[in-house]
């Protein structure tokens, strides 16, 4: 019997890999465009565009990353116009841990959480994400974003410092950003 | 190392997916050795927890991957000769013409809008061209057509009713106008109907059971009914088209649109 080929070399089946990967990168394009009727935009955008053109893909075992990043870059060049660039001040931006314990955060419902998530400023949300959906490396995250490595681990950290900060202003009710935020909505709940 | 140590563990995932990442070796060390880093690590891996396991119970859209599957049906390039069911059909097809001598006519018995309307579904196909309104449901598709004022079935063939549809378009040529409403039977086949007013038409095909043409790398059916004349075309030769034209005989059509088998 012979051994199944690697997966570099075998030819992708496409059934197979909208099963694999849908599910990853609607919840991305949600946490990008805060609306469920947009990320399923995308999403469907992303697997045409792989239909279209994945067979050019050479190296099959980048098939993951080249969704998100196909999925990211149209998100830029089709929803992103109001805030193209975003000016942030990342100094300003402090990426200390505020002081709480973690259990506090277990009172806080998914859908605050999700909706923190999607408030964060957009410069630490995509990668953000992308850590939080657990599909892709730090490595694969700079490769998607095209950031470098240190970028990444920066915008992690400052980003969960400010995801920490509007769970707890949530919390404490302080907070009119967080908008719960549900996939089969129109944005809002 | 403290502060380097916290900008690396950062980029850990809470899941355990970089266990064996070298780059992580040297800070998880550190914090196994920094009471302060481990408590800090040890409490933001929780947070990182519990933030993962939200966004991974965000429900997905019940009907998205049908979706997907369907509007890449659309899009894909079709490599017909890499399938084996092309070959099984075209085998089909030479012993159907050798045994009932039936023989598909050719490109020229085909009309200047049905060329057009051909070449508008290859543009669709090969995604170069957008529907003008994507939709599941043939209904909100005919709603559409009928609010601009185009041409569409009478009544849709039964055995087309209720399948799920890709998008329509509205086709203008020579100061007329048709309608292609495009089908999803599964299995990768898609099936586009096109449908025009039958009065102004230079050819208008002759009444009776639908005709039969091939056309490059389409099979093409066409008839008419009342006041409209129709097309249904696949480029997945000719026994989806006849899949539904046999059933439509059978249900909703009061006459045979095939000729005796």
């Amino acid at each position: 019997m012979s051994a199944p080929l690697p997966t570099a070399v075998r030819p992708i089946d496409f059934h197979e890999l909208v099963d694999r990967h849908y599910t990853a990168l609607f919840r991305f394009a949600l946490s990008l465009a805060k609306n469920g009727s947009d990320a399923a935009d995308l999403t469907q955008q992303t697997f045409y565009l792989w239909a279209a053109k994945g067979h050019q893909l050479r190296d099959l075992a980048k098939v993951k990353s080249w969704l998100f990043t196909t999925l990211y870059r149209e998100y830029l060049s089709t929803y992103r116009h109001a805030t193209k660039f975003p000016h942030v001040e990342l100094d300003d931006v402090s990426h200390e841990m505020p002081s709480v314990a973690p259990s506090i955060f277990n009172e806080i419902d998914g859908h605050t959480v999700v909706g923190a998530l999607a408030a964060v400023d957009e410069v630490f949300r995509a990668p953000l994400s992308l850590f939080y959906l657990e599909e892709l490396s730090y490595l694969e995250i700079a490769d998607v974003l095209a950031i470098p490595i240190g970028t990444v681990m920066s915008r992690l950290s400052r980003g969960k410092a400010q995801l920490r900060q509007l769970l707890l202003d949530a919390r404490a009710g302080a907070d009119g950003k967080i908008i719960p935020l549900r996939a089969d909505g129109k944005g809002a709940a | 190392m403290s502060d380097e140590a916290r900008l690396i563990l950062s980029a850990y995932r809470p899941g355990g997916q970089d266990t064996h990442d070298p780059a992580f070796a040297a800070a998880l060390e550190a914090a196994k050795k920094d009471p302060a880093l481990a408590q800090w690590f040890a409490g933001q891996q929780a947070f990182d927890r519990l933030v993962a396991g939200h966004l991974r119970a965000v429900a997905v859209p019940a009907d998205l991957r049908a979706k997907i599957l369907a509007g890449a049906a659309a899009s894909r390039p079709r490599q017909w000769w890499r399938q084996p069911r092309w070959w099984a059909l075209a085998a089909a097809v030479l012993i159907f013409a050798g045994v009932a001598g039936f023989w598909p006519g050719k490109d020229a018995g085909l009309a200047d809008w049905q060329r057009r309307g051909l070449a508008v579904a290859g543009e669709i196909v090969a995604a170069r061209e957008p529907f003008d309104l994507q939709h599941r449901d043939a209904a909100a598709l005919t709603a559409w057509l009928r609010d601009h004022a185009t041409p569409q079935p009478v009544a849709l063939p039964a055995p087309l009713d209720g399948k799920p549809t890709l998008g329509c378009k509205t086709i203008a040529w020579d100061g007329h106008r048709m309608s292609l409403i495009c089908f999803d039977l599964g299995d990768g086949v898609i099936v586009h109907l096109f449908t025009t007013d039958r009065a102004g038409l230079a050819h208008v095909p002759a009444d009776g059971p639908a005709r039969f043409v091939r056309a490059g790398a389409w099979t093409v059916a066409m008839w008419n009914e009342g006041d409209k004349t129709l097309m249904l075309a696949t480029d997945q030769g000719e026994e989806p088209l006849r899949r539904v034209l046999r059933l439509a005989a059978a249900s909703f059509y009061p006459r045979g649109l095939l000729a005796a088998e």
